[in-house]
């Protein structure tokens, strides 16, 4: 097994709110833990989803890895070093390696520049282009995402949320990363554009031999795309194994309640009841002992106490849970709709 | 299940000024709506699924108007009201949820304050009366600790329990049929399953009607009894949701269907989506014929003649394709 | 959707660009001030008298076909002054403008991007200024320097930076978190390529809005310093200037005063078309753009 990527050791990531702040958390103290000691590791050409809803930390995490936040505490090392630690001329050069590609198309590209100009800058920046060949180098750049090349003279308010995510996409490759992190790309897309980007991300991570850290609150997206998957909740990381072993046999309480709370695991006019009552408690006043007890149907006395630790279900698969519930009847999975074909004249 | 219609709604078109032409954001949408039934209408952007909602309750946005079609409420066509009447309707025949719950609430009203304004103007009650009442929405939406709740503010709470009380606020007047828009969207998984399951829970113990509108198949596949599929403006398939998203009729439907990621329990290596080929259609530059036949892997000549729609509800499994086999309608 | 039909919507959807044409409100301010700058060129070819001719024999004369805004008290015409006047009038207050604007954004841009010394520097410097009434702050400066523009085109800027400055940090503020400026960060630029070429040119809309209706209120300063006998000195011919001259005719030659005082007003009707038509293409813009 080759040394992993990208390493995150123990991180932990805290926002102080001055008093008063928000509403809604009343908490003891005015700070909000968004990441309360997390580690994982991303390999070579390895495609690793990270799942959370909201409150779970993981867009502070991929915001942690690209040095747009720094924790408190913990490291974040690429290839063995510390991303935190790097004199200025290392710390341009391991930056650019990590590329993030963001949820919203609308937001993520200047509005003032044409697309040739984001494209452009990226690659010139990173002197993968002088003036003369810059142009050549988008062209690529826009094919290897599969958009024409007239695209480049277009503005982003020119082009659809499907186009302007490519473009994203294609400004990131620029730079010539090795890792990927998309923090929710596709979740302001429609489904059948959606579908299209991620294909190409799929596409790209082999031609290219990316790593992706691929994040969203989508299982069914995450299950898609990736390889490996860790699950998020209040900041921590509850579980991790390969995608389809933790889909088949998710053993801790919040994971199985994910799965079954996916709208179409049931069918419509059976008895039924939410799969996680309640409501997330505040990130500003974390639960002692194991943070999900406040929602988990299993939750033992040791629950209130002790943080579990993390016990192996099965070779690469891994859950932080005393109780680990067996799960219930595999979620009913929708069958695929007949071919159209078969039927049409 | 009772079978009576509670709301047909027939050749329902919607028009925006535009340069040459107007562009129909609706076109000739027609569905209905049983009593104690959740109609379901999906379609990505742009398929003029909200527009078809909020027509049915006189919010057509900005320049739009109405320029054909009917909905027929308990005898009153919906469409054919003025303002003024409009008034009286909204929120005892018609309601509406949204989508995102905190732009609309008011913001510097509490919650308790929102609802009994709705209860004595609609229901005539009182403020005691009101402020019980209200209580009683609360705690019936799944709202816990309700008479303490009532005195929050909107952005004291979080965006399940906002949208609960848009749902509270919604039924106060006991509407005949409750319209939501994308109600969920915007919420987590685990919280979208408590609503969907709130929603379930009122229309069996109300019998209260609802139109659903999302871009999420499996949304609509767990919460509806029938099911609309709209693109370009035009309906394109009806029937039941077990019918459409089991067996669909349309080789839109069965494409969008296709294009939908699953969980995987079982195969290793991750598969491609079946993607739609070609672009979201311009309603400006719509082909003459059926709307989605520019990207459609079954195209034949005639599916450029007349157009396509299901414009009057069918019992049936009904499609707007041509090409699709034995269709039973238009 | 695709965008296309998407904004069009949009667009179309916008209440105002269905009652408000922001074009016509742009075509017809600018048309006003290249109308009254074009009759300043072509004054020599209008058949009137050179503005500092004087004519002892027809002062105070009213308006007639010979003297369409009549004589003064020099029997010098009041249409020729004005239309002469056009164009320095227009151009130092314009320049003015554009000098507090440029001075104003960068100072602003600076302010809200940077660092919390850097920002609270300025800002501190621009609550200062603002806090000082105007004409004040300007006629001291212009004291120090004696007659002549020298002392306007120092106190003007000097003072006029500020407000430039409070509008363009705060759409700072806004840009500075969204996601193309992170991205410019994670893409690895420099803080200077991010702040010139990625942030500046998304915050200066704002102040470029309230620019045309400082242009109208520079032209009332010029005229006002030239009422008091400071900036632009006798006999060239200044709006302002002329006003005054014939303030004390008033009753006698309301000409001298009023019809002059009338082109100023319709001048700062066309800044302020300009700036309304401004305000809503541009505000549209972002809409679209959002």
């Amino acid at each position: 097994m080759t040394e992993p990527l990208l390493v995150l050791t123990d991180v932990h990531k805290r926002f102080d709110l001055r008093a008063g702040g928000l509403g809604i958390f009343r908490g003891s103290s005015a700070s909000l833990v968004a990441l309360d000691g997390v580690s994982l590791e991303l390999h070579e050409q390895e495609i690793l989803g990270v799942v959370g809803e909201s409150g779970s930390g993981k867009s502070t995490l991929a915001k942690a890895i690209v040095r747009l936040n720094r924790p408190e505490s913990g490291t974040v090392a690429y290839r063995g070093r510390d991303v935190f630690a790097l004199e200025r001329r290392d710390a341009a050069e391991t930056t650019r390696r990590i590329q993030l590609i963001y949820q919203d198309p609308y937001s993520s590209l200047n509005p003032r520049m044409k697309v040739k100009s984001a494209i452009g800058e990226a690659a010139r920046v990173h002197r993968y282009a002088e003036r003369s060949t810059v142009d050549a180098v988008v062209k690529e750049l826009l094919s290897k995402v599969h958009l024409a090349p007239g695209v480049a003279e277009l503005y982003p308010r020119e082009l659809s949320g499907g186009q302007r995510q490519r473009v994203a996409i294609a400004r990131a490759l620029a730079a010539r990363p090795e890792i990927l992190i998309a923090d929710e790309a596709v979740s302001a897309l429609d489904v059948s554009v959606q579908a299209q980007v991620l294909n190409l991300l799929l596409e790209l991570q082999q031609e290219l031999k990316l790593a992706v850290l691929f994040i969203s609150h989508q299982l069914a997206v995450v299950s898609q795309v990736a390889s490996r998957i860790a699950v998020m909740y209040l900041g921590r990381i509850v579980e991790t194994g390969p995608v389809e072993e933790v889909f088949h046999r998710p053993s801790h309480p919040y994971t199985q309640a994910l799965l079954a709370a996916q709208p179409g695991a049931h069918r419509r006019g059976e008895q039924r009841v939410p799969a996680l009552r309640g409501e997330i408690p505040s990130p500003m006043d974390i639960p002692a002992g194991c943070r999900f007890r406040t929602r988990c149907r299993f939750a033992e006395e040791r629950c209130a106490s002790i943080d579990p630790p993390a016990a192996q279900v099965a070779p690469d698969h891994l859950a932080w849970c005393h109780v680990l519930p067996p799960p219930a009847a595999p979620p009913h999975v929708p069958v695929e709709p007949s071919r159209l074909g078969d039927a049409a004249g | 299940m009772s079978s009576d219609v509670v709301l047909r709604v027939t050749d329902l078109t919607v028009e925006f000024p535009s340069a040459p032409r107007p562009v129909r954001a609706a076109d000739g949408v027609g569905f209905e709506v049983r009593a104690s039934e959740i109609l379901g209408i999906v379609g990505e952007s742009g398929s003029g699924k909200s527009v078809t909602l909020r027509s049915l309750i006189g919010l057509v946005p900005g320049t739009g108007a109405v320029v054909a079609g009917s909905a027929v409420l308990d005898g009153t066509d919906l469409l054919a009201l003025d303002g003024k009447s409009w008034a009286q309707h909204r929120g005892s025949s018609v309601s509406m949820v949204f989508q995102d719950a905190m732009s609309s609430l008011n913001p510097v009203m509490s919650i308790g304050q929102q609802l009994c304004e709705v209860l004595r103007i609609k229901g005539g009650l009182g403020a005691k009366d009101a402020f019980e009442t209200g209580v009683g929405l609360l705690e019936r939406v799944g709202i816990s600790a309700a008479r303490q709740r009532m005195a929050n503010f909107p952005h004291e709470l979080s965006g399940g329990m906002r949208q609960r009380v848009m749902i509270a606020l919604a039924i106060a007047g006991d509407p005949k049929v409750l319209l939501a828009d994308e109600p969920t969207t915007a919420l987590d998984v685990t919280i979208q399953d408590q609503i969907l399951a709130l929603l379930a829970d009122l229309q069996d113990s109300l019998g209260m009607s609802m139109i659903l509108v999302s871009h999420d198949l499996d949304v609509i596949g767990q919460a509806c009894d029938h099911v609309c599929v709209m693109y370009a403006g035009r309906v394109l398939e009806y029937g039941t949701a077990e019918e459409v998203l089991r067996t669909p009729r349309h080789p839109y439907t069965a494409a969008l269907l296709a294009s939908v990621p699953r969980v995987r329990t079982g195969e290793a290596a991750q598969r491609r989506l079946a993607t739609i080929g070609g672009q979201p259609p311009e309603l400006d530059q719509l082909p003459p014929g059926c709307p989605f036949a520019p990207r459609c892997p079954h195209v034949a000549p005639q599916c450029a003649q007349a157009p396509m729609t299901l414009d009057r509800p069918s019992p049936a499994h009904g499609t707007a394709c041509i090409r699709w086999g034995d269709s039973a309608d238009d | 959707m695709s965008v296309r039909s998407a904004t069009r919507l949009r667009r179309l959807r916008t209440p105002r660009a269905a009652r408000r044409h922001p074009r016509a409100s742009l075509i017809v301010g600018v048309s006003i001030i290249l109308g009254v700058l074009l009759l300043g060129v072509l004054r020599p070819l209008m058949g009137l008298p050179a503005p500092d001719t004087q004519n002892l024999a027809d002062v105070l004369a009213s308006p007639s076909w010979a003297h369409p805004f009549g004589t003064d008290n020099l029997g010098r015409d009041v249409l020729s002054r004005t239309l002469a006047a056009a164009h320095l009038d227009l151009a130092v207050a314009i320049a003015l403008t554009l000098m507090s604007l440029a001075s104003g954004v960068l100072l602003g841009a600076l302010a809200g991007f940077g660092g919390r010394r850097t920002e609270a520097v300025i800002m501190r410097l621009a609550d200062a200024m603002l806090a000082f009434p105007f004409m004040i702050l300007v006629i001291a400066v212009v004291a120090v320097f004696g007659p002549g523009l020298k002392g306007v085109f120092v106190g003007v800027p000097l003072a006029g930076w500020a407000i430039y400055a409070r509008v363009t940090r705060s759409e700072m503020l806004v840009v500075r978190e969204k996601d193309y400026m992170l991205a410019a960060r994670t893409l690895g630029y420099s803080r200077s390529r991010m702040l010139l070429r990625h942030a500046l040119p998304n915050v200066w809309r704002p102040a470029l809005v309230l620019s045309t209706a400082d242009v109208v209120l520079n032209l009332v300063l010029l005229a006002s310093l030239s009422y008091l006998g400071l900036g632009v000195q006798p006999p060239t011919p200044e709006w302002g200037g002329i006003i005054a001259d014939g303030q004390q005719y008033l009753l006698q030659a309301w000409w001298i005063s009023t019809l002059p005082g009338l082109v100023v007003v319709l001048v700062g009707a066309g800044f302020s078309l300009i700036g309304d038509g401004l305000a809503d293409l541009l505000g549209q813009e972002v809409r679209l753009t959002a």
